[in-house]
């Protein structure tokens, strides 16, 4: 669970006569993370030998599906051999092809047809008869136009509805075309209306057309039905394959033999060995080799249950590097500790904790990402005692509820409490990163690079002990800390070795640090005292929330006292609409901060990342 | 509670940390937007970029821990 699974780095070798035999095990075993061979002294290895028809095939049946305006969805079983399946797939697709093509002549016709009749009907409404087009000296133009006031030079007819003001222009025909240009100019357009025949038979013949088209429509509609399910079933299996033909192009391979590498979880290799032995029936060894670069080892992290769903930090952030400690489990811990610190109500945390639990019951696709949220709720109820807290009031109904600290007033004591959780998480992010460092490195760079941090921080709190002590004795102060004894104690104790103490040790860490991390570790001790105050957004935020809550619950007090009974329902209003919005400022606020303070601050300390994702053949 | 000083006080405080704020907000502001550039090119760099954006938040927190300081006078 601390760090990603073990991984070991194995080679297959086989004849190339097993080849598909082998890249079926390895698919369907979902173990192996091929490493893609660079070729080097041997070349990479070619498709498998039926790689041409499954692309062929696939590229039909993809087509046909597109056509079909279809998907493949969920897991189908599929019979046929790859030879049968490019038959069938071909006849389908031909037989599909053909009748969308009719599909689309019988709609040209029907469009055309109906375009005549169109003509026909304007005509009418124009009272144009056939002889009008027989005359000798006037010619009849018929077309569209904007603006029918500008035809007042013209004998003209027209007729209006709802697209288009049709025109019939008398032009004489000697001057035709100096009457068409300047028609055009008055925003005239002619249309061709010479007409076939007569308006029954082009009626009919629309008629007739359009019941052509469709049947044409029932065809492919019955054709679709009839084979749909083969061809979903047929192109899952077909992408399948594709991707199995592919993957020799990550082997190396000789003119007789072929070698497969990839890193299987070492807990699988016995059975990842077993499997391929069996599948190249014995004609196969595997070997497990030993991987130097150990950025090349692919990362899969495994964690139990609830724990798994704080991966989604990782995966948005870097994942882990093979050899150091995986930060899921730590996140775990302390991001909703955090995020109730920032929200601190018990009434936010009821709601928010029923409101995910049935988001998880309506959307379950989400269900990891509730979790941190509903972890996070459980949380926030507990800071509500902490800080004794119900929607903002201070009082459970009539009873006002214990607390540690008061969130509006006790305002000191909260900021310290933040900065104090801040110290705390700081250093331990250092610890992780000691014992990371320890892992690779060996002690005395861990000791020079991580613990010299420690000795920086009780060396400034040594120097800054007197004066601490000097104001928790003096009279003025009051407050509910239980820490003032052993404070003023050690400032006591520590007295004569005031000051060479403390600055020897001041001295000491930043040798420490330098030797450690260089002139930059040196430049990031003031980094080290702005990431404790970063903690102070822990303090602010809790204010914020708090006060806004305080303010609703004020303004529904002064409805209420105003109003009498009749305010009962704008102040239920006010209430409900108040609350939400700090519910959801809230939600969004302590989620992206306490990230924050987990990726800048806290990683920082300790994290690496630039880890490969563990992708098994086999898998998406 | 009504008088002259307690009101400069608190203009003095309210001033140190809008300033601090816009201060930090207008430096985050261009390495965000290079952020979000390389991060529309190059997944990984969210980490490396995140950090980077932050780093200015550091004149906010001493305005903050100033304006603290500040209010204590009152």
């Amino acid at each position: 669970m601390l760090r990603p699974k073990e991984m070991t780095k194995i080679v297959a070798v086989g004849g190339k006569k097993d080849r598909k035999a082998v890249v079926d095990a390895l698919y369907d075993l979902k173990a192996l993370h091929i490493k893609e061979h660079t070729p080097a002294e041997l070349d990479i290895g070619s498709p498998l030998e039926q790689a041409n028809d499954i692309s062929e095939a696939l590229i039909k049946s993809e087509a046909i599906l597109s056509l079909w305006d279809e998907d493949v969805k969920g897991t189908k079983t599929h019979a046929d051999t790859i030879k049968k399946t490019l038959r069938t797939i071909n006849k389908i697709h031909d037989r599909v092809h053909n009748e969308s093509e009719e599909l689309r002549t019988r709609q040209k016709r029907a469009a055309t047809l109906k375009e005549e009749l169109h003509t026909h009907k304007i005509l009418s409404k124009l009272k144009l008869t056939p002889e009008f087009f027989a005359l000798d000296s006037v010619a009849i133009s018929v077309g569209t136009i904007k603006d029918k006031g500008k035809l007042k030079e013209y004998p003209a007819n027209t007729h209006t509805d709802q697209h288009h003001t049709y025109a019939a222009i008398a032009v004489p025909k000697e001057d035709k075309d100096k009457a068409l240009q300047d028609l055009a100019t008055k925003g005239f357009t002619e249309h061709d209306v010479r007409v076939r025949a007569d308006e029954k038979t082009v009626e009919q013949e629309f008629k007739a057309a359009v019941n052509a088209k469709r049947e044409a429509e029932k065809q492919l509609a019955q054709t679709k039905k009839e084979y749909l399910d083969y061809v979903q079933s047929a192109t899952q299996f077909l992408r399948q394959e594709a991707i199995k033909a592919q993957v020799p192009l990550t082997f190396a391979e000789s003119e007789n033999i072929f070698y497969v590498t990839g890193y299987v979880p070492t807990e699988d290799v016995l059975v990842v060995t077993q499997e391929l032995e069996k599948a190249a029936k014995k004609r196969l060894h595997v070997q497990t080799l030993k991987e130097e670069d150990e950025k090349e080892i692919p990362i899969k992290m495994e964690h139990p249950g609830l724990v798994k769903d704080f991966q989604f930090f990782q995966n948005l952030y870097a994942l882990p590097r093979y050899k150091e400690l995986d930060p899921t489990f730590f996140t775990f811990m302390t991001f909703p500790f955090l995020f109730g610190l920032m929200l601190g109500d018990i009434g936010y945390g009821i709601i928010t904790l029923i409101l995910f639990l049935f988001m998880k019951k309506w959307m379950p696709k989400f269900s990891g990402f509730y979790n941190i949220i509903i972890l996070a709720s459980v949380w926030t109820i507990l800071f509500g005692i902490f800080f004794g807290k119900f929607f903002g009031s201070d009082y459970l109904i009539v009873w006002e509820l214990p607390r540690v600290f008061h969130r509006l007033y006790d305002v000191m004591e909260v900021l310290y409490f933040s900065l104090f959780i801040g110290i705390l998480h700081i250093n331990f992010g250092l610890a992780i990163g000691f014992f990371n460092e320890y892992k690779s490195h060996g002690l005395k760079m861990a000791i020079l690079e991580k613990a010299s941090w420690w000795v920086l921080q009780i060396a400034v709190a040594i120097i800054a002990l007197p004066f601490i002590a000097q104001t928790l004795t003096a009279p003025e102060t009051t407050g509910s800390l239980w820490l003032f004894e052993p404070i003023v104690w050690l400032a006591q104790v520590l007295e004569p070795a005031q000051p060479f103490l403390g600055y020897g040790l001041l001295g000491l860490a930043v040798v420490m640090i330098i030797l450690g991390e260089g002139v930059i570790g040196a430049v990031e001790i003031p980094a080290l005292v702005s990431n404790i105050l970063s903690y102070a957004r822990l303090f602010a935020i809790g204010m914020a929330k708090a006060s806004l809550a305080v303010v609703v619950n004020q303004f529904a007090n002064g409805f209420m006292l105003s109003m009498g009974w009749w305010g009962l329902i704008p102040t239920t209003l006010l209430l409900v609409f108040g609350h939400t919005i700090n519910i959801l400022l809230g939600l969004l606020g302590g989620f992206l901060h306490s990230l924050r303070l987990h990726y800048v601050e806290f990683y920082s300390r300790f994290y690496k990342g630039g880890g490969k994702r563990y992708q098994p053949f086999g898998t998406k | 509670m009504a008088d002259i000083n307690t009101a400069l006080i608190a203009i003095a405080a309210a001033s140190a940390i809008g300033l601090g704020a816009f201060a930090s907000a207008y430096a985050e502001k261009a390495i965000g937007v290079a952020t979000i550039g390389a991060m529309a090119e190059k997944e990984e760099l969210f980490g490396k970029g995140l950090v980077l954006t932050v780093i200015p938040e550091t004149l906010v927190i001493f305005a903050m821990v100033v304006a603290i300081l500040i209010i204590g006078m009152a």
